[in-house]
């Protein structure tokens, strides 16, 4: 066998390569036949399809940045197009005038004004419609920043939202939530509030904003919070959960309360501390701004008065208030700020005393004092005697202002007050402190000088927005509508029925 | 001697100029687009059947057409838009081509080109047509908004402008994330963050760029082939960019001194592309990633390492440049061509999946 030489050899490769080279053209191009005729098939196949269009397509870009043109239709244009001109009628022409339809012709130009205006409207709510658009894209940016936990930036856009979107009570809410993170705990606190005031029925709201009162150590509010959540919704674990963890919490505070000293009942406003501060010296907070409970001896000497008629009858309290009553003076007293959580849980030996009471003693023995050293308060209470019935929900509501601090005003004020007209008087806004204080005054006031509140407290009840209110009485509220209730039972100048009725409309057992 | 052939398949001679053509998803046609010698814009489809190509549809338009893309619509409508000489950009549904479906007067001049994500199952996000103008602008359209462009980018106020030769999608692989990569007569390219609508990153290649084109739209922005004048290719490692430097970048030429007129990549291997030169040849490459593709500065940045390129195969087709080529979406190897020697081809490349 002879060798091939090498030229021999590469021709033989060329032509090797061309023949591999063919054969893979030719099974190219059958291939291709073959693939021609699946494709012209596939395509039938998706011709006959009827569009689905399962993908939901992300908005157009930039669509919300850029501010519609308001449309400017000119009435002129529509009326030179769209409607033949209409003829004008002879004045001989009696038949035609027959069959005009004067009110007809009215109602046609009445719709078109109308058109026009709504027309204007379409374009300030498509205005509204791309701000909220806008707010909640903020919100889902905050969302995903919330999650990968940066949450300044959270914050960031979720302000930027509610400015845009004022309305909406998701922003504040989880805003809140990222501030509750970042520890801000009272400005998370603000706004849940605000949430609250857009969306009163907002469970979350009510879970941070418990949340937020309980970091901020306001245990008795937080607790408070939380029951609201279990109104609304009587199965929330999270609510049971934190109410039970309020509740531990605020046993070991009063342990520590009692290791430390006697506490006091006055009246304490906490003070944002860093919890490890706080929780051993509780009783440093107390100083608050109150007046005339600075002194600590006036406050000693009230202290002990209050040991003293714990242990007394409900009915010498009473009959001191009644004797007490014309003393009062100093406005700051009737309705103190709210009580701490340290006051409610004192384990003393008159539980069934309420804490109202209790208050309203502890201000009695301080206007003695006060009294006694210098009646320099005397002079205030005269100038609320001078107000008028008022006319209007605006005059009640200045002159409450004015009045709220002193009760002994107020009980004047209110006796001139005719009860039929508190629905005209309160309007939609029944301030559920306003109402409280009313009560407060039928308490302390009307049921000591043996006045008959029953009618006052029926026509509140016809007061708009009156259920919602009550709704959300806390429970030492509650308890001051009960002892009102128990009073009149007691006198039982009303009819039974009547009573129950009355009773069940402020959520009260009788 | 595995060598991938570029073969052509079927050549048909055509009596208008041919800018553009683009083969219609999810069939064996497809359109040419150009402009007869009255200056009309002229819309062909044509059939692949059996070794012949047979003209299906001829559709005649006011003015003639630069180019046009499948890349918007959905895979069930196959609406096509087109960019022509007077700056409009039109979307037409080819079985009822009288009316465009949608139609804007976009730029003031010639539309030169034009790219479509968000339809066809590429890309994420919405449908989204972006088009290059001589005046200088670059714009970006959603079918779903008449009359306004979604995005502009163009030159400030007393600035120049530069013809716009070329622009590019890219980077869509989210509902948010896009990118419009565009090539300027200067040499300029200009990479636009669509979702933060800014411009991203910008460089000159010397000269004037007449091709972009992503290897994938829709994936993280991977490479970006960028061709120019003067027979000289850039092929860009968009996956890391250092602050200062960029992207990392090889060059080639190719195409004997004479324009390559753009690039386009193998939609079956995105690391396999043809470049279309002046010269009428057709250049297939590969690309070939450096074995570690991200190394680090002096300064600890990161920075991208460009790979290689190794031709696979050359052929010459026509005396005149080819302006453009689209290769098949649905069959491996097979694309087509249209060169300004007035004449469409059918190609065929075999041994593309042996490489």
């Amino acid at each position: 066998m002879s060798k091939l030489s090498a030229s021999e050899e590469k021709m033989l490769m060329l032509q090797h390569h061309m023949r591999e080279n063919n054969m893979d053209l030719e099974t190219f191009v059958k291939d291709m036949n073959k693939w021609e005729d699946d494709i012209k098939e596939k395509e039938q196949k998706l011709k006959s399809e009827k569009a689905v269009n399962g993908k939901e397509l992300p908005p157009v870009r930039n669509s919300l940045k850029i501010k519609k043109k308001r449309k400017v239709k000119t009435l002129k244009d529509d009326d030179s197009q769209g409607r033949k001109p209409r003829k004008r009628i002879s004045g001989y022409d009696y038949r035609s005038w027959d069959k005009l339809d004067i009110d007809k012709m009215c109602n046609d130009v009445d719709k078109q004004e109308k058109s026009d205006s709504s027309d204007y409207e379409t374009d300030e709510e498509w205005e509204i419609e791309r701000k909220k658009q806008q707010a909640a894209m903020d919100k889902d940016a905050g969302n995903d920043y919330f999650k990968r936990g940066d949450y300044t930036n959270a914050i960031e856009s979720y302000t930027k939202g509610m400015a845009l979107d004022p309305t909406n009570p998701i922003l504040p809410a989880n805003r809140a939530m990222a501030l509750l993170k970042e520890q801000k705990y009272a400005a998370a606190e603000m706004d849940c509030m605000t949430a609250l005031t857009l969306d009163p029925l907002y469970v979350k709201a009510y879970l941070r904003l418990g949340s937020a009162q309980f970091f901020m150590k306001k245990l008795q509010k937080a607790k408070d919070t939380f029951d609201k959540v279990l109104q609304l919704e009587p199965q929330n674990k999270q609510a049971k959960l934190e109410i039970e963890k309020i509740e531990k919490e605020m046993k070991k505070e009063q342990m520590v309360t009692h290791d430390s000293l006697a506490p006091d009942v006055g009246l304490v406003k906490p003070i944002t501390k860093p919890p490890n501060k706080r929780s051993k010296k509780p009783l440093r907070r107390l100083e608050i701004e109150e007046v005339g409970v600075e002194e600590t001896d006036i406050r000693q000497a009230a202290r002990s008065r209050v040991e003293e008629s714990h242990s007394k009858q409900r009915k010498e309290t009473e009959s001191k208030d009644n004797q007490m009553f014309a003393k009062f003076t100093n406005p700051g007293m009737i309705n103190p700020p709210a009580p701490t959580p340290q006051t409610d849980q004192e384990p003393k030996p008159v539980i069934n005393k309420t804490e109202s009471e209790t208050k309203l003693d502890l201000s009695n023995v301080q206007n003695e004092a006060q009294a006694s050293v210098s009646p320099r308060s005397e002079v205030k209470s005269l100038s609320p005697r001078s107000f008028s019935v008022p006319a209007s929900s605006f005059q009640f509501q200045a002159d409450y202002k004015v009045l709220k601090t002193d009760m002994s005003a107020f009980y004047d004020y209110l006796k001139k007050i005719d009860p039929a007209l508190y629905p005209k008087l309160f309007g939609e806004c029944l301030d559920a402190e306003i109402l409280m204080n009313m009560l407060k005054v039928f308490q302390n006031c009307y049921k000591p000088a043996g006045e008959d509140f029953f009618p006052h407290m029926q026509k509140l009840t016809e007061v708009k927005r009156f259920g919602m209110t009550v709704m959300f009485f806390s429970r030492k509220e509650k308890q001051v509508l009960q002892e009102l209730f128990d009073n009149l039972k007691d006198k039982g100048a009303i009819q039974g029925n009547d009573l129950k009725s009355l009773a069940t409309k402020y959520g009260v057992s009788c | 001697m595995d060598k991938p052939q570029i073969i052509a398949h079927i050549e048909k001679s055509l009596d208008y100029t041919l800018f553009d053509t683009k083969w219609i998803p999810c069939s064996a046609k497809f359109v040419v687009l150009g402009s007869h010698a009255r200056g009309t814009g002229a819309i062909q489809i044509y059939e692949l059947s059996h070794g012949q190509i047979n003209c299906v549809k001829e559709i005649e338009k006011a003015k003639a057409l630069k180019c046009g893309t499948f890349g918007a619509s959905s895979l069930q409508q196959r609406y096509l838009a087109t960019g022509d000489f007077d700056g409009r950009m039109q979307i037409w549904n080819l079985e009822t081509p009288e009316l465009p479906v949608y139609s804007v007067h976009g730029h003031k001049e010639i539309i030169n080109t034009i790219d479509g994500v968000g339809g066809l199952g590429i890309g994420e996000g919405a449908p989204e047509i972006v088009t290059g103008s001589r005046d200088g602008a670059v714009k970006v359209w959603d079918p779903r908004q008449k009359n306004d462009p979604v995005a502009t980018m163009e030159p400030g106020e007393g600035e120049t402008k530069r013809d716009c030769w070329a622009v590019a999608f890219g980077h869509a692989y989210n509902k948010h994330d896009r990118c419009v990569g565009a090539g300027y007569d200067n040499g300029d390219i200009k990479l636009f963050d669509l979702r933060n609508m800014s411009l991203r990153w910008e460089t000159n290649i010397k000269n004037g760029v007449c091709g972009l084109e992503f290897d994938r739209k829709d994936i993280s922005m991977n490479k970006l082939v960028a061709t120019s004048l003067e027979a000289k290719f850039h092929c860009f490692d968009m996956r890391t960019q250092h602050p200062t430097k960029g992207f990392a970048s090889v060059s080639e030429k190719a195409h004997k001194s004479t324009t390559v007129w753009g690039a386009r990549h193998l939609p079956q291997n995105r690391d396999v592309f043809m470049t279309l030169g002046g010269n009428g040849s057709l250049y297939l490459w590969k690309y070939n990633y450096p074995t570690q593709r991200v190394k680090q500065d002096e300064d600890k940045q990161d920075m991208g390492v460009a790979g290689t390129l190794s031709l696979l195969q050359n052929v010459t087709l026509s005396t005149q440049p080819i302006n453009a080529l689209d290769w098949s979406p649905d069959k491996e190897g097979l694309c087509v061509c249209s060169a300004f020697d007035q004449t469409v081809r059918v190609l065929i490349v075999t041994k593309l999946n042996r490489i």
